[in-house]
């Protein structure tokens, strides 16, 4: 009898789990449709509209970019305010439609409309630019962390800084944040080669941003909360001593005074990106605001300073 | 207020009165031979028109006036029993019924013997005879009660495999599922794909899954109730099998003859006992396994004629485990999860009208995921820890007032000590990793009941009744009346008409993103800011009895909306969450509403079957074509969606023939519309914005592939069908009786999606993959009785 329960076990384990193509799913239409992405801020210089389109998934060739977008210049971006249309203009270095905010001013407080063509195709969309933060992003606490230390001379290699930083909403319902807090670093890259060679390292600047304990605390609305100190737990990192990379002392805090769009399109984009590639759990679905298609037009109004540590 | 204070209350409830003098006829009803008492014997006096049904510990009373009567006693797979009385006065009469040998029993409403589901006030209510489970073929030959409930009309199942229910639209934790009383939380072996109840102990299966009676509640969709046996009063019985992946076992007998007994069953599965020296053979240093076990116990004791008591328990674990080892490394994970339940019964016979049982339950779930490592001396260790602990005191009346009202009234209070999420990290590396979360909540859920079964006449039947249920936090308190009715009316003989309605609240909840069952899906409480799910029902239907092909037919529409179902929000998982659920009262609103939607749900659709109940061909064709939508401020953008479990069309095809003592041969074949779920169907780049850059976005940067899906649970898998098919020979011996049980799941050989996923062919083309769990799967089973 044992005999015979190993050898069904293994015919069992062997035979579970089949692997093929699906059949007789019942997909939604895989509608090509124009993807509209933009941010609108009383502070930009330059006002950008990118518009690509979606691609089916099934049975094409999964297309790569490597992180450029494929924009479609043929396209025809206005942008209405107060009645009157402005129309974008495609920017082949940008990659996106651009019209300089000396044309186009970007008011708190006013609402503009996107409107998109290509061929017969049209999509729309609005926002309503936020007035100013109710208040700066105060630091309330730091810790300095040294860690990662070198097993042999016990050197320290990085320093960290824990953060804890506060700001005042307004009271009125309906308020939306996004807390930012950045660093300005020089750091060495390599340059390749057509081979794929190291031919030479430069010093780059880049920008260092903070991680907050909880996505929460980066992307901020004030429902329950409303007209409360909000704070934020946060870490920065700040120099390494491996890499010779020069680091700058001082960190930039800001906040960012967002529409609701704009709250949920990052939400749920975060929130897709996690989920996916998992089978057992529900996918999310990312937000739009494009009538017609998809994508995002959202406003937000900031204000930030800039700090020593 | 005592007893017999109440009970005389009750005698000048002023709709009850008549003027003939009448006395009363009441008893046990027993299983001859075992001294099993009998569940929900029908008890007729044709020629007045009066029938009454025994209550679930078999005890039955009827008011008769004085003179010569006959009463028939029935019940499916028993003989019928005839006895003549002559009423003079207060009669004690019990009865032992003869199991029938000849008839064979299939699927019966209420459990009577040539049932007659025309002459019930009760709708939407099954219950299924434990043999036509142990007949009908199953998955790696593992009999299982609820996979076999999945097989009736308004009984869906989630995904291949699974043992989880979905009754009319409502989710896997809104069945109350009841082993001896006792609430069963989580009722899974192996990840869904068996239930935990072990057939061999069981008496009686029955589910309810419309026009609940009022002292039903505390769940929003389906009762499934289920009695284990008590043990044979008169003689040792013991039953066993030896299967694909377990073995169980069944002993029973008397402690004191007829008056005490005992009942034990085991069963334990030995798939680690077959991998673990394949794993450690294959990779040194490796180890790991999976089993499940469980351990049923009974023993009852008849005081005297007034007083019996009885104690059960259950003890049920799945254990998962892995570990690795190599020099000064040594890894170890796993996940465990289980039930503890225990019942402590008093049945009391104030006199021959008037009944009760009082219960004190124990039950206790809990699951645990850990892992360790050591390194040399370092050492890390994480325990996840989440569970429920019930502390149950139950007391119900039967109070048989006349032949035309039985009331059943009473009360029960349930302590919930609930873990939701405790974590517990030790290590050396850093001490101040080191944590040990281990909060907990306690709340009180009562509940008052009174129903009436009333027959005014001899065309309408109703049952009528009021449940006030409370769940009560340390700052807050709910209370909710529940109103029931059913009725039938009785349009000629084997045809009726019936209706019901139900209002049910539920206030504990079962937080899964997985929707497929799983262990680590989060029971929470009701708090301040997460409300009662509440549910209203309404149903009506008719019924025909066909008796000379012994037939019964049962069409059924039914419309039930949910409110406050809960769901998590999207991209929230078990994970992340730990300091909401670590103390779920306590934790601020706007905690919870980061990771936890309340939502409405909406469920409607229509229900036949048609069954055949006796004879040696049996089995039932039900069929269900319903919908089911939800809607969550959270989810979909506050847009309705069609509920995973969503399925249009739903049909079960059940035969068992029975030729003769030896040979049974049985068939199944199901056909569902596939699941509701969400595919994605196009891509495009999102650009996220980053903060601080005056440009505020550029070509090169933040840019991450994501995918459209339409809108959520959008697509459909795959239809799913599958038939089983089993044979079964018995074999009587001189002192046993054994059997060989083959049975084929899948016998077709239907790859039915278990789940999809996408992968790129060398092309660089995009397809949707999907997985078959199980493809055809024949498997045996020796069986033994004595």
């Amino acid at each position: 009898m044992r005999k015979y329960i190993i050898i069904l076990s293994v015919i069992i384990i062997t035979m579970a789990s089949c692997q093929k193509n699906a059949t007789n799913v019942k997909l939604p239409p895989a509608k090509i449709q124009l993807v509209v992405q933009s941010y609108i801020s009383p502070q930009d210089s330059l006002i950008k509209v990118y518009v690509t389109e979606s691609t089916p998934v099934f049975g094409q060739k999964q297309q790569n970019n490597w992180g450029i977008i494929n924009s479609l210049p043929d396209a025809k971006v206005e942008i209405t305010h107060n009645s009157v249309v402005y129309t974008l203009l495609y920017d082949g270095n940008e990659l996106a439609f651009t019209i300089d905010s000396s044309h186009l001013k970007i008011i708190a407080g006013e609402i503009y409309s996107i409107k998109v063509s290509r061929g017969s195709e049209t999509v729309t969309g609005n926002c309503t630019v936020p007035f100013p933060p109710f208040s700066n992003l105060s630091l309330a606490k730091k810790i300095e962390l040294k860690a990662e230390l070198d097993p042999h001379t016990k050197d320290t290699l990085n320093i960290f800084y824990q953060l804890r930083t506060y700001f005042d909403d307004r009271q009125s319902l309906g308020d939306y944040y996004r807390v930012y807090i950045s660093s300005n670093s020089q750091i060495w890259e390599y340059l390749y080669n057509t081979q794929g060679n190291i031919t030479d390292s430069v010093l780059s600047s880049r920008q260092n941003f903070a991680f907050f304990e909880k996505a929460e605390q980066e992307y901020v609305t004030d429902v329950d909360i409303n007209g409360q100190r909000i704070f934020q737990n946060s870490t920065i990192y700040l120099s390494d001593k491996r890499t010779g990379n020069v680091v700058s002392t001082e960190i930039t805090l800001g906040i960012m005074h967002a529409d609701v769009n704009y709250y949920k399109y990052h939400t749920s984009a975060i929130g897709h990106l996690n989920n996916k590639g998992n089978p057992f759990a529900e996918p999310s679905l990312v937000f739009t605001n494009i009538q017609g298609g998809l994508g995002i037009f959202a406003a937000y109004n900031y204000r930030y300073w800039v700090k020593k540590l | 207020m005592t007893i017999k204070k109440l009970a005389l209350l009750l005698s000048f409830f002023p709709m009850l009165c008549f003027a003939q003098k009448q006395y009363s006829v009441s008893g046990y009803i027993y299983e001859k031979g075992s001294r099993e008492p009998l569940t929900g014997v029908t008890v007729a006096v044709p020629v007045l028109a009066i029938s009454v049904q025994a209550n679930k510990y078999g005890f039955y009373s009827v008011q008769l006036p004085i003179g010569q009567h006959q009463l028939v006693f029935a019940f499916s797979g028993f003989e019928k029993e005839i006895i003549d009385i002559n009423i003079q006065h207060d009669t004690e009469l019990t009865v032992e019924m003869v199991v029938q040998s000849t008839k064979l029993e299939g699927v019966s409403v209420k459990g009577k013997k040539e049932p007659k589901v025309s002459e019930d006030a009760q709708m939407s209510q099954i219950s299924v005879p434990v043999q036509t489970i142990k007949d009908l073929p199953a998955l790696l030959g593992e009999k299982d009660v609820l996979k076999v409930l999945q097989l009736l009309p308004g009984v869906q199942k989630g995904s291949e495999g699974s043992s989880g229910i979905y009754v009319r639209g409502g989710g896997p934790d809104q069945n109350l599922i009841i082993l001896d009383d006792a609430p069963v939380y989580n009722a899974n072996h192996l990840f869904g794909f068996f239930s935990l109840f072990n057939g061999d102990a069981l008496k009686s299966v029955e589910l309810t899954k419309g026009g609940f009676p009022a002292r039903y509640g505390g769940r929003l969709s389906s009762v499934i109730e289920m009695q284990m046996k008590e043990g044979n009063k008169t003689k040792f019985h013991g039953e066993g099998g030896i299967g694909s992946i377990s073995s169980r076992f069944v002993l029973e007998g008397p402690l004191i003859k007829n008056k005490a007994s005992f009942l034990i069953s085991a069963r334990r599965t030995y798939l680690d006992l077959i991998l673990r020296p394949l794993i450690r053979n294959t990779a040194p240093g490796a180890d790991g396994g999976y089993n499940f076990y469980d351990f049923n116990a009974k023993v009852n004791y008849d005081i005297n004629k007034k007083n019996r008591i009885y104690l059960s328990g259950y003890l049920g674990r799945d254990v998962f485990f892995s570990s690795f080892k190599e020099q000064d490394f040594k890894f170890s994970a796993g996940i465990n999860w289980g039930n503890v339940t225990g019942t402590l019964r008093w049945n009391h016979l104030y006199n021959n009208k008037f009944f009760s049982n009082t219960s004190f339950i124990y039950s206790n779930y809990n699951f645990k995921v850990y892992s360790q490592f050591n390194f040399g001396v370092d050492y890390y260790k994480l325990d996840y820890v989440s569970g429920i602990r019930d502390f149950n005191l139950k007391h119900d009346f039967d109070y048989y007032y006349n032949n035309k009202h039985h009331l059943k009234f009473g009360l029960l209070a349930t302590f919930h000590h609930f873990t939701p999420s405790a974590v517990v990290v030790k290590t050396s590396i850093d001490p101040s990793l080191n944590t040990s979360n281990k909060k907990f909540t306690n709340a009180l859920e009562s509940g008052i009941y009174i129903e009436d079964y009333w027959k005014p006449n001899t065309k309408w039947k109703v049952n009528g009744g009021l449940r006030i249920s409370s769940f009560a936090l340390k700052d807050k308190t709910y209370i909710k009346p529940e109103p029931r009715i059913s009725a039938a009316y009785t349009l000629k003989t084997n045809h009726a008409f019936k209706a019901s309605y139900a209002m049910m609240n539920q206030y504990i909840h079962l937080l899964s993103n997985t929707g497929i069952g799983l262990p680590t899906d989060l029971w929470i409480p009701t708090t301040s800011f997460l409300k009662p799910q509440q549910s209203q029902q309404v149903a009506i239907g008719y019924a025909r009895d066909i008796p000379k092909y012994n037939l019964a037919i049962t069409v059924e529409s039914y419309y039930k909306t949910m409110k406050n179902i809960i769901g998590y929000k999207e991209g929230a998982s078990l994970l992340g969450i730990d300091d909401i659920f670590a103390d779920p009262a306590q934790a601020g609103k706007d905690k919870w509403k980061k990771v936890v939607t309340q939502g409405k749900g909406w469920s409607y659709g229509t229900e036949f079957l048609l069954q055949r109940k006796v004879g040696q061909f049996t089995g039932w064709v039900g069929y269900t074509l319903s919908w089911t939508q939800l809607q969550f401020a959270d989810l979909n953008f506050g847009q309705k969606f069609n509920a995973r479990y969503d399925r249009r069309h739903d049909m079960s095809v059940v035969a068992i023939y029975k030729p003769n003592k030896e040979w049974t041969f049985s068939m199944v074949w199901v056909y569902g519309t596939g699941n509701a779920v969400t595919l994605q169907n196009a891509q495009y780049d999102i650009m996220l914005h980053q903060p601080g850059n005056s440009n505020n976005m550029n070509s090169q940067g933040n840019i991450f592939p994501a995918e459209t899906y339409g809108s959520k649970n959008s697509s459909r898998m795959g239809a799913y069908h599958r038939m089983d098919i089993g044979i079964k020979h018995t074999k009587k011996h001189k002192k046993y009786e054994s059997y060989w049980d083959f049975s084929v799941y899948n016998v077709y050989n239907q790859y039915n999606p278990f789940f999809y996923f996408t992968q790129t062919d060398p092309n660089g083309i995009v397809k949707l993959k999907q997985i078959t769990l199980f493809p055809i799967l024949p498997t045996v089973t020796y069986g033994f009785k004595f």
